[in-house]
């Protein structure tokens, strides 16, 4: 009798495992579908109580994805991407530059191609049914482990793994940032045309060809403090944008989720450490240690930011 | 002479016994009751709202006893109280259309939140120190997929 009752909460332990295994499954289809499926949409992003509305365009496959979103208020924006290359264009100098800012956010692209670790930082539940731009779609919710990180929840279409809306809400469940498709096709658009820029002006974002930065492979910091989880995906010397004479250590770390950037620079002039919102919920924090300037820039909440960047302990090599 | 009444208020009578029911009514006090009643109840079945309550004795009695207020008109009006009562209540008029209006507008944001539409500077909303950290960041973690296919295998981690 016991052995019955033993073998069956072993199986349904199976199950449930089964079942979480199956619910991060879906979050690499979400993944991939985001960044590839053919889509004709609009779509609504809001944060810090500002809302904006852009089309989408996206078709082809593999290396020859094209695709360009236009702001249908505000400024003036597009931002094309054409296989590797990513371009914004706008009117004026002022649109280009809030191009560059919108470029930030991709929807629906906004998990990484790798969750590699996710699993160690958040759990992961189906949180029922819903309906985005008459489309059905199930709820997923991806809870962090820890109150350091945002949660995200997201509605994903059963059929292509499209996610059709989602939200990144804080430890105290407020709406930081939410993107919300409000119609959309799930074909490209039929007018060849549609990826053509309409403006001039214009900013590359990333070229076709591989960025200038060496790969800092001969001299990696040491880096402690970090929450855990998060993973040190690649570090490079390389200059800012704009600044060839200024050099700077950047590391990219991830935790499956949310992409960190972590710059450091031989810098010591006495500025205070702050922490400011960049846009919708990506955060940036900077602090002094010693003779170098640390900056956190990532999808974070402030307050850890700023307590990440009092945690962190770096060991230059020489 | 009930039936009279009765005959009366349906409009039966002609010109000559009506004076007289009349008559009798306005002589008889205890006529007057019943015509009063007569129309209590036809007003009650025709269930009009206005059912003729009998109050005029009560109003009648309180009006009796209240007493005449014989007050003097003022010379000199207080005008700056006045002004000062009018400004006070004015300021706490609008204070509270104020608080109201933030009040709504917390319980409603995203109707607020599309009357704003977008504005420009939340748009760029950082310095231009911090933008090039924005951009640097955003070149490393936007879109890898791409990123990772113009690297390869070749990434370190």
């Amino acid at each position: 009798m016991r052995l019955t009752q033993l073998s069956g909460v072993c199986l349904m332990g199976v199950a449930v495992l089964a079942h979480a295994d199956d619910d991060w499954l879906v979050v690499k289809k979400v993944a991939a579908a985001a960044r590839q499926q053919p889509l004709n949409g609009t779509y609504l992003h809001q944060m810090n109580s500002s809302l904006e509305t852009f089309r989408i365009v996206r078709s082809g496959s593999g290396d020859n994805i094209q695709e360009k979103r236009t702001s249908l208020d505000g400024p003036s924006r597009e931002i094309i991407r054409k296989g590797l290359e990513l371009t914004c264009y706008a009117p004026d100098a002022k649109s280009l530059s809030a191009a560059k800012v919108s470029a930030m956010r991709l929807f629906p692209a906004l998990l990484p191609d790798d969750i590699g670790n996710i699993a160690q930082s958040y759990s992961i539940k189906r949180s029922g049914k819903d309906r985005v731009a008459q489309r059905d779609c199930n709820w997923l919710e991806l809870k962090p482990k820890d109150s350091k990180r945002y949660m995200l929840r997201m509605c994903v279409e059963p059929a292509s793994f499209l996610p059709l809306k989602v939200i990144t809400q804080n430890a105290a469940g407020e709406v930081v940032e939410q993107f919300t498709f409000t119609e959309i096709e799930l074909q490209g658009p039929k007018d060849k045309g549609a990826f053509r820029p309409q403006y001039k002006q214009n900013y590359v974002l990333r070229s076709a060809s591989a960025p200038a930065m060496t790969l800092d492979a001969d001299a990696p910091s040491e880096v402690s403090g970090m929450p855990s989880g998060f993973k040190l995906l690649r570090a490079v010397q390389r200059t800012l944008p704009g600044q060839a004479e200024r050099t700077v250590r950047h590391m990219v770390f991830s935790d499956g989720l949310v992409m960190l950037s972590l710059f450091i620079e031989p810098q010591a002039d006495g500025r205070p450490e702050r922490a400011v919102n960049l846009h919708g919920a990506v955060n940036m924090a900077t602090a002094e240690q010693g003779d170098y300037l640390v900056t956190l820039v990532g999808d974070l909440p402030e307050p850890t930011m700023l307590a990440m960047i009092r945690n962190l302990k770096i060991a230059l090599k020489p | 002479m009930k039936e009279k009444l009765s005959a009366l208020m349906d409009g039966e009578l002609d010109g000559q016994h009506a004076q007289r029911a009349i008559n009798a009514i306005a002589d008889e006090e205890e006529l007057k009751q019943v015509w009063d009643a007569y129309h209590m109840i036809g007003d009650a079945m025709r269930a009009n709202s206005h059912v003729a309550v009998n109050v005029r004795q009560q109003v009648a009695e309180r009006l009796a006893n209240e007493p005449t207020v014989l007050a003097p008109r003022r010379w000199f009006a207080p005008v700056r109280t006045r002004r000062a009562g009018a400004v006070a209540l004015a300021a706490s008029v609008s204070f509270a259309a104020v608080v109201g209006w933030q009040q709504l507008s917390h319980g409603n944001g995203a109707s607020v939140m599309a009357d704003r539409g977008v504005p420009v500077a939340a748009l760029q909303p950082v310095q231009q120190h911090d933008d090039l950290y924005l951009a640097a960041h955003q070149e490393m973690t936007a879109d890898q997929s791409v990123y990772k296919v113009s690297y390869g295998n070749g990434v370190r981690h």
